[in-house]
């Protein structure tokens, strides 16, 4: 019996570039510092970290794309399969724009596709807004 | 309060300068200034409210002997009436020191004018009154800083001057952590329109751009983006994104349903001005999107689409209306020059088809086939140009390329295809013919040179066409034997337009069944594969051999295409004739 807890402010950001990890921890820790943030830097690790009974489940994923070895998309669908996260907000995090990744994501069950700029000002505005978006929605789907 | 102890008030409001000038946000030396507070002799606790310019409680912290706290449960309730009213009352003001401005006021308030909430908090920490402060915030916000008082062991006057100071240093840092923040906006408002002006810049698929700048747009500016274009005299959607992707195909199925706010904008019964707020979008409820602006997509004074953000009720965007505009002045000309270049695009191509024989003849014993490549993306008619005549006796062949492009080539390229038919047509030899185009050009001085190759096939005998070349500047024909062999005629002459005499050679061959004769412009030679390398510098003739025993057309076809390893970037003109064998069934070549 699968006795984890969700932390609402809890963030879990999938990410393999470094720097690209310490850009969303300055953007989002100064724009939503109630929020606890915790990186992962590949794919393989997502599973076991989510089915670990010692700690509480992520409201939130971060998920990029590309990545070397488990990628997104393949983790993405793995994630989706287990009906036991469908309370999760997954958010892919990604540079391509093209319609055929957006379907794909959209196929797979992605909450949210996200640009990833390069420009650090207009990431944190992009981080923010779906930031913002996610937990409002959260709030207006189970008012306290 | 003891002179030099480390917790002495003025130590920690020097220390509380230098935290407030390098903070990103007032939460950042939020400790240092309670604790400092707190350590003021008869000062139980600490209380800070953020209100809004609408007047509703942002974020509260409450410090005592517990700690602090933020948000505390009830609170914001407990403080919704504090501060207002406070005027008639003041014991001081609060004034800018750089700007020598009143920034806010300085009142004592006992407990019984205190909501009954906030007494019980201020009763409970040991204290009998507030001493409160009122403070104009960034964004029109208003702020509350005050201290829980025990009256009895409390020195006002101290207690007001530190308070004063105290909120001196939140509002400078407030300021100017929000113009901080005003100018981290702007640069990424720069950023994405940097972003997107690059992008639709740099491709012509404008609606694969577009798609792509709505996806930038969602959700750094807006919780969801449309772009409508006009296309035959209506308004379609072609791109929307939307924050949720559970909502995005509901908003989609709206706007190409048309029923929505934005509708007389869509059909031309109103039109939204640069300037003009949020409007409702009267979006079905799963949509989720509360609030649109609308920009038109005007360039060179025609409307050429619109451009949407939609928002959620109460969402905290700023700025992003003139964003919206400046995008969509942006996204308008570059649908403009996608469109003004496929329109020239294909106006070029037309011209350029008319430039060239609509058919080839169809000749008994000769196999026949021409191809063209425009330049990649060129806007200008090239000056390459074929043609073949058959008036019954020899036929003629011939291949040319005028100097240069745009419309002064492609008038030289009609004159010099109607002189040189009309010349053959009659009967004229070919080296006639350029005589006669050449001296028309000497004489009407026109200054661009053209250069020809000819080919004139027969008569025949004995199953053996005669073949005779001219090259006036040209590459020189060549002629692909039925075994692979490849020639070069030793054909010589110089280009048209330059010279009176063009001091022409005629190479005479003879094409044996089978065999077969190429003319073409530079443009294949000239053909480079990934390291460089010319085309007619290294395979041209190999490749030849290799193509020799395809159909005539689809020799042609493999030619201009570079052969799948040459990018052939320029106009090329190819033409290929094949002398059929009679006894695979070919008809003869008979009686020329």
């Amino acid at each position: 019996m699968d006795r984890q807890v969700t932390d609402d402010r809890l963030v879990l950001i999938v990410e393999d570039n470094e720097l690209d990890r310490e850009a969303i921890e300055r953007a989002l820790s100064r724009s939503h510092p109630e929020l606890t943030l915790e990186f992962l830097p590949d794919g393989d690790t997502v599973l076991p970290r989510l089915h670990d009974p010692s700690r509480p489940r992520p409201a939130l994923m971060f998920l990029d794309l590309t990545m070397p070895a488990t990628d997104g998309y393949t983790v993405l669908t793995t994630v989706r399969a287990d009906p036991s996260f469908a309370d999760m907000t997954i958010i892919v995090l990604t540079s391509s724009t093209t319609s055929a990744d957006i379907d794909r994501c959209y196929a797979a069950g992605a909450d949210s596709y996200i640009y990833k700029p390069v420009n650090f000002a207009l990431f944190r505005t992009v981080l923010q807004g779906a930031v913002d978006y996610w937990y409002s929605r959260r709030t207006d789907d189970h008012p306290q | 309060m003891e002179p030099n102890r480390p917790d002495r008030w003025s130590d920690r409001l020097h220390a509380l300068w230098r935290s407030a000038f390098t903070a990103a946000s007032t939460r950042e030396f939020a400790h240092e200034l309670y604790t400092g507070l707190l350590s003021l002799s008869g000062v139980r606790a600490v209380l800070g409210v953020r209100f809004a310019a609408a007047g509703q409680v942002l974020v509260t912290r409450w410090a005592d002997a517990a700690g602090l706290h933020t948000r505390l449960p009830g609170l914001a309730a407990d403080v919704a009436e504090l501060g207002r009213d406070l005027s008639a009352q003041p014991v001081a003001d609060i004034t800018d020191p750089h700007h020598k401005t009143m920034i806010g006021q300085i009142t004592q308030l006992p407990a019984a004018r205190l909501s009954a909430g906030l007494a019980e908090r201020v009763a409970g920490c040991g204290a009998d009154g507030l001493l409160v402060a009122t403070l104009d915030v960034a964004r029109r916000g208003r702020g509350v800083m005050a201290l829980a008082v025990a009256s009895a062991a409390a020195d006002q006057a101290t207690l007001v001057t530190a308070l004063g100071q105290a909120s001196e240093v939140v509002v400078a840092a407030d300021h100017r952590i929000s113009e901080q923040r005003d100018l981290e906006d702007q640069q990424a408002l720069d950023a994405l329109l940097a972003e997107a002006s690059l992008r639709m810049d740099a491709s012509l698929d404008i609606a694969d751009t577009l798609r792509a700048v709505v996806r930038m747009v969602v959700p750094a500016l807006a919780d969801g983006a449309a772009i409508h274009i006009q296309r035959d005299g209506r308004m379609v959607p072609i791109a929307v994104a939307h924050v949720d992707a559970h909502r995005e195909a509901p908003l989609a199925d709206h706007l190409r349903a048309g029923h929505w706010a934005g509708e007389p904008v869509v059909d031309g019964t109103a039109r939204p001005t640069p300037g003009d707020g949020p409007h409702p979008a009267c979006l079905p409820a799963a949509v989720g999107l509360d609030t649109m602006t609308i920009a038109v997509l005007r360039a060179r004074g025609r409307d050429l689409g619109l451009l949407t953000f939609f928002h959620r009720r109460h969402s905290t965007w700023r700025n992003s209306t003139r964003f919206l505009h400046d995008l969509a002045g942006r996204a308008a000309l570059a649908i403009d020059n996608a469109t003004l270049y496929e329109q020239r695009r294909h106006d070029v191509l037309s011209l350029q088809q008319h430039l060239l024989p609509a058919v080839l003849p169809e000749v008994p014993g000769l196999e026949l086939a021409a191809g063209y490549n425009a330049a990649d993306h060129t806007l200008e008619v090239g000056g390459d140009f074929y043609g073949v005549v058959d008036q019954g006796g020899p036929v003629v062949a011939l291949v040319g390329d005028v100097c240069g492009r745009g419309a002064p080539a492609a008038a030289l390229t009609g004159l010099a295809r109607h002189t040189l038919e009309t010349v053959l047509a009659g009967g004229g030899s070919p080296r006639h013919a350029l005589d006669i185009l050449n001296r028309k050009m000497r004489r009407d001085r026109i200054s661009r040179f053209l250069t020809i190759a000819t080919a004139t096939l027969g008569p025949v005998a004995d199953d053996v066409l005669r073949l005779e070349t001219l090259s006036a500047g040209h590459p020189r024909p060549l002629i692909v034997r039925r075994d692979g062999t490849v020639e070069e005629p030793h054909c010589t002459g110089r280009l048209l337009g330059v010279f009176d005499d063009l001091a022409l050679h005629t190479a005479t061959d003879h094409l044996y069944p089978g065999d077969l004769v190429l003319l073409f412009s530079d443009g294949l030679l000239e053909a480079r594969d990934t390291d460089g390398r010319l085309f007619g510098e290294t395979e041209l003739a190999d490749t030849l051999a290799g193509l020799r025993s395809l159909p005539a057309a689809a020799l042609v076809d493999a030619l201009v295409s570079g052969s799948d390893r040459y990018h052939v970037n320029d106009d090329v003109a190819v033409l290929a004739i094949r002398h059929l064998d009679p006894r695979n069934g070919a008809t003869s070549w008979t009686g020329r």
